[in-house]
């Protein structure tokens, strides 16, 4: 009975951690495999949070946990230092346009585009919905901290779709050329 | 006001971080800045974006001791799925058609050199900007179908500008977790080309075009079963046709389907 009890539990939460799995992975595949791990071991745990914001927080530590341990395995090292370059001010828009853009699939390729520290912070807090003072609790660092992490993340992505690029057409191209 | 807010604020004010004297000074410089307006606007639909990643797992997470009830309704909404699909493939596909069909062509060339080329890049070389920039200057859709519901990962995108034999294009371009390659072009629909599915073979490479608006898509894959390759098309069809992203129903489908098939033979 207690076993199908915490299942429903995890069952509550597998999407907002995969979700955050995906936001530390970047890759479907091993978000899927990451949300398996955490449950497997979250069931095999004999001590489990009754409060459900601590057993929340909780989850979220294994998961991310499990991520450290596979990146360590991988011999990568997960940047979570933030390099110290300034906000940028509002009088210096880096959105230039057209917010209706923001499709779900250029965030998420946006996504995969940020730093280690910015994925993980907006997997928390926008991804999960976690406040920022639970996100400070599983990242182990300051509220102040994460505040300033979610707005350089947020800007991040912000920057990375507002800049464009334009590709050639090769195989036209070799046939105007073969003309 | 004592202060422009600065950009965490704003982030904390669309997060309802902020203490209710900070959020009524940043409401009140919204409502007196259109360019904070803006900027706070955006930071809401990136966070509002952000939000639905979580209900997109490609397949389901399977824990111990699964509950029987769960497995048996997964499985019977998949078959009624499928035979829905089936009766909707029944009824809209149609024999190739005639017209112009370079652009199709070209399609199938690109599609060909990407999937059967080991040295074309892989999720390395995706950039959402080139999706963006494609939309903005070409009218393409915004809405294009995400597959990654049904498993498969996006490892390619490129944008073709329109040259002076052929319109611009987008290519996207995905892979199963066993190597399969799934082409979806979406580019500035011909005349002559019918709102309706059509199939062909060529060189025993199947693919399925149609139109939907002003737009042309086609749908290539290799290495993939026919039956599995049958749904997506068929979703990804109707998907264009609403103007839509894939619903709950649609991911469900197509996650059942990464799993009830054989494995991609590529």
């Amino acid at each position: 009975m207690a076993v199908h009890s915490d299942r429903r539990r995890i069952e509550n939460y597998i999407p907002r951690l995969y979700g955050y799995a995906f936001s530390l992975c970047g890759d479907v595949h091993d978000a899927h495999d990451l949300v398996q791990e955490t449950a497997l071991k979250a069931l095999n745990s004999a001590r489990v949070p009754d409060d459900e914001p601590a057993y929340r927080a909780w989850l979220f530590k294994i998961l991310r946990n499990t991520w450290l341990d596979v990146v360590r395995r991988r011999s990568r090292r997960l940047a979570v230092v933030e390099n110290g370059a300034d906000y940028e001010s509002i009088g210096t828009p880096v959105w230039a346009h057209d917010d209706s853009l923001i499709s779900s699939l250029t965030v998420k390729l946006c996504l995969t585009k940020l730093s280690p520290a910015h994925r993980e912070v907006l997997g928390l807090v926008d991804v999960s919905g976690f406040s920022y003072g639970e996100a400070a609790v599983i990242l182990d660092v300051p509220v102040g901290t994460v505040t300033s992490r979610v707005a350089r993340a947020r800007n991040a992505m912000l920057a990375h779709l507002a800049s464009g690029n334009i590709l050639q057409f090769p195989a036209e191209r070799q046939r105007q050329e073969a003309l | 006001m004592t202060r422009r807010p600065t950009e965490q604020d704003l982030n904390a004010y669309i997060d309802g971080e902020l203490s209710p004297h900070d959020d009524a000074r940043v409401a009140l410089a919204i409502a007196q800045d259109p360019g904070i307006a803006a900027r706070v606007a955006a930071l809401t639909r990136l966070k509002s974006m952000l939000s639905g990643l979580g209900d997109e797992i490609p397949q389901p997470v399977v824990l111990p001791d699964p509950h029987r009830t769960f497995r048996w309704l997964g499985i019977a909404a998949s078959l009624g799925l499928l035979v829905t699909v089936g009766i909707v493939m029944l009824t809209v596909f149609t024999p190739f058609g005639t017209g112009d069909d370079g652009w199709y062509r070209e399609a199938l060339a690109e599609h060909a050199d990407w999937a059967l080329n080991p040295a074309r890049p892989d999720a390395g070389e995706v950039d959402a900007n080139l999706f963006l920039a494609s939309v903005e200057r070409f009218g393409l859709p915004v809405q294009t179908p995400d597959l990654t519901s049904a498993g498969l990962r996006l490892t390619y995108l490129r944008f073709y500008p329109a040259t002076e034999t052929a319109t611009a294009a987008l290519h996207l371009g995905y892979t199963g977790r066993r190597g399969c390659k799934v082409t979806l072009w979406a580019g500035a629909a011909p005349q002559g080309l019918g709102i309706a599915l059509a199939e062909s073979r060529v060189d025993n490479l199947r693919g399925f075009r149609w139109r939907s608006g002003d737009t042309a898509y086609a749908l290539f894959a290799t290495g993939m079963a026919e039956r599995r390759f049958t749904l997506i098309a068929g979703k990804v069809y109707e998907a264009t046709r609403h103007r839509r992203g894939f619903d709950e129903e649609t991911r469900i489908a197509l996650r059942s389907a990464s799993t009830s098939v054989p494995p991609c033979r590529a």
